[in-house]
């Protein structure tokens, strides 16, 4: 069919009308065939928001910002566009925050718990969150002299470091480096080449402690009973001990009794007239031994052999 | 002293046009004659070049941002903003300068060597209302839509680019794209194609209208409208922007 002039420039309007205007929508971030929500909150100031800024709830993208007011209590009603099946239950709380430290601000909305639902245009709380590089921007000066103070002391010690790297130390150190790699090298062949011995050993050796293991629950009772014996031996000991202790107070009750010479044995420790009784006596006894040796009759005149035998 | 006598001769014919654009019964079939040369016929190369428009921003745009430490987001936002307000309206009408400038001019210049101009006069035709007002206003009404074809188009192709080249997946591109959407910014570029249209047909018309001294003529007729179209689409450009950002 051969379209008329008129019916050309028809079709082609139409299609750019339509397409400016589904094209428009879009990039509003406006549902391009129905009509969507839209609730505000009011924050205490709106940095970095814009119109078009995104709106998300869980992490999902769902509408954007529609337009920014500023009250005239000088705080800041921003109204968005949200468009999500899901309800948004009374008391949720729009948080104005960064997602990144390179993103730009978006508002995420913390759904609250309520069974009642925020209709059309209703407004719920804002929150500002200061983000990180906000607190940072405002720590900056009392940071900078410090960071200041840091780089010019990383400085200097970076040049020490040059210095003292003057290229004799910078071949050690590579020479060095070789070696330890070498090393490193070799140990882990080594490491591979023993890897079955090693895991053998190790096996081994869990099998060990494992049976070393069984071995003290399997002798507990005994070891146990054993040391109660020697506690209930050690115990008898003592009173073995304490019996001795007084029978060595007795006996030095005793000595101490024959030290200062009373009783019998005392008395023979300590006095001496018995042990002269006792020479006299011998000595008296040797002349009577003496004197029937040299005169047997003296003694044996009244005795006949007959009486004696 | 020649551009003052331009310059005057060239508001003359404007008047003119303006005056005898009441007369909408002797232009009709002409005009829409003229939408379908500007307009519908002009469709395909706007598309051509909405999309390799956007492809090679968005291509270039990943490569120089490669290593900053930016979102990907904002390769799509660059795309989308420069396409809007400055490349589809400003590349497709230096396009359009050739291709509807160059015909323009070539068919007045034509008939004015070849007395065709005079010989419409002679019947009693208003040649200014039967030849430049639906020539000029084809321009002015579909400039705007190939805008929104190039836009369209640009933008499609800026996302199609970072799909394909794998730079910027398109929900990061689109993303940024909205983000950093300002209404105006569409209006402006509308704006834009809206005066580039005027003029490209009205400056391929004046030179075409007053094209003189057989082929050559219309041949110079022809390259001055090209050419002085173009730059003065650059300096309109340069002027809307200026005064309305």
């Amino acid at each position: 069919m051969k379209l008329s002039n008129e019916v050309k420039v028809g079709i082609t309007v139409l299609l750019a009308v339509v397409v400016a205007i589904v094209g428009f929508r879009f990039m509003r971030d406006i549902p391009i065939f129905r009509q969507s929500m839209e609730i505000s909150a009011t924050f205490d100031r709106a940095d970095g928001i814009s119109n078009g800024s995104l709106v998300y709830i869980q992490g999902v993208r769902v509408g954007s910002v529609n337009r920014i007011v500023l009250t005239p209590e000088t705080r800041v009603n921003i109204r968005m566009r949200i468009d999500t099946d899901v309800p948004i239950p009374r008391g949720s709380i729009a948080r104005l925050t960064s997602l990144g430290i390179v993103e730009g601000k978006s508002i995420v909305i913390e759904l609250g718990t309520s069974d009642q639902f925020v209709e059309f245009g209703e407004e719920i709380e804002g929150i500002y969150a200061e983000t990180m590089m906000e607190v940072l921007g405002q720590r900056g000066e009392e940071l900078g002299d410090d960071v200041s103070n840091a780089i010019y002391e990383l400085n200097m010690f970076l040049r020490q470091l040059n210095e003292t790297l003057n290229d004799d130390a910078r071949i050690t150190l590579n020479e060095t480096l070789n070696n330890v790699s070498t090393t490193t090298g070799r140990v882990a062949e080594i490491l591979e080449g023993k890897q079955q011995e090693i895991d053998t050993a190790i096996e081994s050796g869990s099998r060990m402690l494992s049976q070393l293991d069984t071995l003290v629950t399997d002798t507990r009772p005994q070891v146990e009973m054993l040391m109660a014996t020697i506690e209930k031996n050690i115990a008898e000991l003592e009173s073995v001990r304490i019996e001795l202790e007084s029978a060595a107070s007795n006996f030095n009750e005793i000595l101490e009794k024959i030290n200062r010479g009373e009783g019998t044995i005392g008395l023979l420790v300590n006095d001496p007239s018995m042990y002269e009784n006792l020479d006299s006596l011998t000595i008296e006894l040797n002349n009577l031994i003496k004197g029937i040796n040299e005169n047997p009759g003296r003694y044996l005149r009244h005795m006949s052999i007959i009486d004696i035998f | 002293m020649y551009a003052l006598k331009e310059l005057g001769k060239y508001t003359t014919l404007l008047y003119q046009a303006l005056r005898s654009s009441t007369e909408f019964g002797t232009y009709r079939k002409n005009l829409f004659h003229e939408l379908v040369k500007v307009g519908y016929d002009s469709v395909p190369i706007i598309i051509l070049v909405g999309i390799f428009t956007g492809s090679v921003m968005t291509l270039q745009s990943a490569y120089q941002l490669e290593f900053a430490f930016i979102p990907l987001s904002t390769i799509g936002a660059i795309v989308s903003e420069s396409i809007l307000i400055e490349l589809a309206a400003v590349i497709s009408g230096l396009v359009l300068a050739g291709k509807v400038g160059a015909r323009v001019a070539t068919e007045l210049g034509t008939m004015r060597v070849s007395e065709q101009i005079d010989a419409l006069e002679s019947m009693g035709f208003n040649s200014v209302s039967f030849l430049v007002v639906p020539r000029v206003l084809a321009g002015i009404l579909m400039f705007p839509v190939l805008y929104i074809v190039a836009s369209v188009f640009g933008i499609g192709g800026g996302v199609a680019a970072g799909y394909f080249s794998g730079s910027v997946p398109p929900a990061d591109f689109l993303k940024g794209a909205r983000m950093f959407f300002y209404p105006w910014n569409v209006v402006f570029g509308f704006l834009k194609s809206f005066v580039f249209g005027f003029i490209i047909t009205t400056v391929a018309c004046y030179k075409g209208y007053y094209a003189k001294g057989g082929a050559e003529g219309v041949g110079r007729a022809t390259t001055e409208a090209t050419v002085m179209g173009c730059i003065y689409i650059l300096l309109a450009d340069f002027i809307l922007a200026a005064l309305l950002l």
